[in-house]
């Protein structure tokens, strides 16, 4: 699901406030090109000074759940054949070359709602050589395990994983689903066996990757993309 | 080719056509001793757990097991036993295999026989899980086509009625899917053949698909009918829409190929006219008997006797 309808008219300097299907987790965002809603929140630790942050792209103000003062700031493209400045991080995982549209799912294939102290920045359908368009996802100071690449294959099997460390893409790797998958998700079949309480977990035989087809193990049902989504 | 011994008969898709053929050329060495009766399973127990009601696949098995000298124990309900106490169908299987050879396992969710020969140490033979799969009727099925027109190759078959729930259909047109025929799936658009089973089926053979019975009975050489199953469905309502969609009479059969035959899983409704089972299209009854022949030959083969 997208969280911001494309713009109807410019929409230079206007703010948007919306509260995402994350349960509680707002965020706000300046939407200076038609194509793009891109957003990024300083970490906490450089509002200790209130207003005077030194650091021109930052724009305004809202308040976290714990009303800390928290700095929107922009990072989106502001006119076209300008290239895209995404704040570096020290530590974290960027997630890159997502398929365009599908951030927002891979943010909840990973659980991450915001309630953690990470700090999460979206960027959506930014412009791509490979891709056209594509997303990318950063959040500070954790990196990824290796069984939530595997989640992550299942909506954005073009996605790339950096883990960073100190600034310096510490590891880089393309996610990839193996030819058979147990544990992630269930089997989308009510009456699949694996869905009845028994001792055993759903396990998939994976048919295609791009878009995901997988044949339940068990009662040989097969599950796409939506029946994936609707379980995150 | 693999030995049988041991082995599971969970899908029909574990076995590639020449396991097959090799099945159906056991059932024609049994057939003989259908009538004459063996001691080659003395000693040996089967265990039937059948967790959903049935009569004809329990009493084909029995049957099987006493024709070859075997005994078999079980339950045809699960009142009265520990499942009716909450006990899983994993725990079950643990148990029941310390008391026989073979485990015969009927359950009402799709999946249930491939978790059961998970757990079990013993092989297991699928009797119909959900609306799955039911291999040993496909296999069955297959018996009797060859038995009655020679050869599976070449054939036109039509699979008529409820494709969606029917797990017999299921498993025989994975199974016919290894022959060279052409496969006429008709069935009110509800009811249609599931799409995974669809796709699959239709990557090796021909296979159309239609609500008109009445177009194409001139073409087919097998007329399978199939039951639409009241139970399976949710709503009651929809049920009422389509049972009674296809109605075969013994008119409608002046219009069919001269040898054709009309097979049938059974129990029927109303989808077989009694007025065709004194024709001599009509083959589900030598079904039900080429059914124990089949039976006899699994057993036989997986308890490693021959």
């Amino acid at each position: 699901m997208r969280l911001f309808q494309p713009p109807t008219r410019p929409l230079h300097e206007e703010r948007l406030v919306a509260s995402g299907p994350f349960g509680g987790f707002r965020v706000e965002v300046n939407l200076h090109t038609s194509f793009s809603a891109q957003i990024q929140s300083l970490p906490k630790e450089t509002l200790t000074a209130s207003p005077s942050v030194k650091d021109k792209r930052t724009l305004h103000y809202k308040h976290d759940r714990k009303q800390n003062a928290v700095a929107m700031q922009h990072i989106s493209k502001s006119s076209p054949g300008q290239d895209l400045y995404v704040r570096k991080i020290r530590h974290g995982t960027v997630i890159d070359h997502i398929s365009a549209g599908y951030a927002l799912d891979v943010l909840k294939i990973l659980s991450i709602d915001g309630r953690d102290g990470h700090t999460v920045s979206v960027a959506l359908n930014v412009p791509s050589k490979k891709q056209a368009k594509k997303d990318i996802v950063k959040v500070e100071d954790r990196e990824l395990k290796p069984g939530e690449a595997d989640k992550i294959a299942l909506v954005a099997p073009t996605a790339t994983i950096n883990i960073i460390r100190d600034y310096q893409v510490a590891e880089k790797t393309r996610v990839k689903l193996p030819p058979s998958i147990g544990g992630i998700v269930r089997c989308a079949n009510p009456s699949c066996i694996s869905n009845s309480g028994e001792p055993v977990q759903a396990s998939f035989a994976v048919l295609k990757e791009d878009p995901v087809r997988l044949r339940c193990y068990y009662c040989a049902r097969i599950m796409e993309k939506p029946d994936v989504l609707k379980q995150f | 080719m693999p030995s049988f011994t041991g082995r599971d008969i969970v899908s029909i898709r574990d076995l590639p056509r020449p396991d097959i053929d090799h099945i159906l050329d056991t059932a024609d060495v049994m057939e003989p001793l259908a009538k004459a009766g063996s001691e080659m399973l003395h000693g040996k127990i089967m265990a039937t757990l059948f967790f959903e009601p049935s009569t004809r696949t329990r009493l084909s098995f029995e049957s099987a097991m006493t024709r070859l000298g075997g005994t078999a124990l079980g339950f045809a309900e699960t009142k009265g036993t520990s499942v009716e106490k909450g006990e899983n169908l994993a725990d079950t299987v643990r148990v029941v295999e310390n008391y026989a050879d073979l485990l015969v396992v009927r359950h009402p969710l799709e999946g249930a026989a491939r978790m059961a020969a998970e757990f079990s140490k013993m092989p297991v033979i699928n009797a119909g899980s959900g609306a799955e799969e039911h291999p040993t009727q496909a296999l069955l099925d297959l018996y009797t086509i060859r038995k009655e027109l020679g050869a599976i190759d070449g054939l036109n078959i039509g699979l008529i009625g409820d494709l969606r729930f029917g797990r017999t259909v299921h498993s025989l047109a994975y199974a016919l899917s290894q022959y060279k025929v052409k496969l006429f799936l008709i069935s009110p658009e509800i009811l249609k053949m599931r799409k995974e089973v669809f796709e699959e089926v239709s990557k090796h053979v021909t296979a159309k698909e239609t609500a008109s019975f009445h177009e194409h009975i001139r073409e087919l050489d097998v007329v399978y009918m199939t039951r639409v199953q009241k139970e399976r469905f949710a709503d009651l309502a929809e049920y009422e829409k389509v049972k009674g969609s296809y109605r075969l009479t013994a008119e409608e059969l002046t219009k069919a190929k001269k040898n054709a035959i009309v097979m049938h899983p059974l129990p029927r409704v109303d989808e077989v006219a009694a007025d065709v089972d004194t024709t001599a299209h009509a083959k589900y009854f030598q079904q039900v008997q080429y059914g124990v022949v089949l039976r006899m030959a699994l057993l036989a083969l997986v308890l490693g006797a021959v």
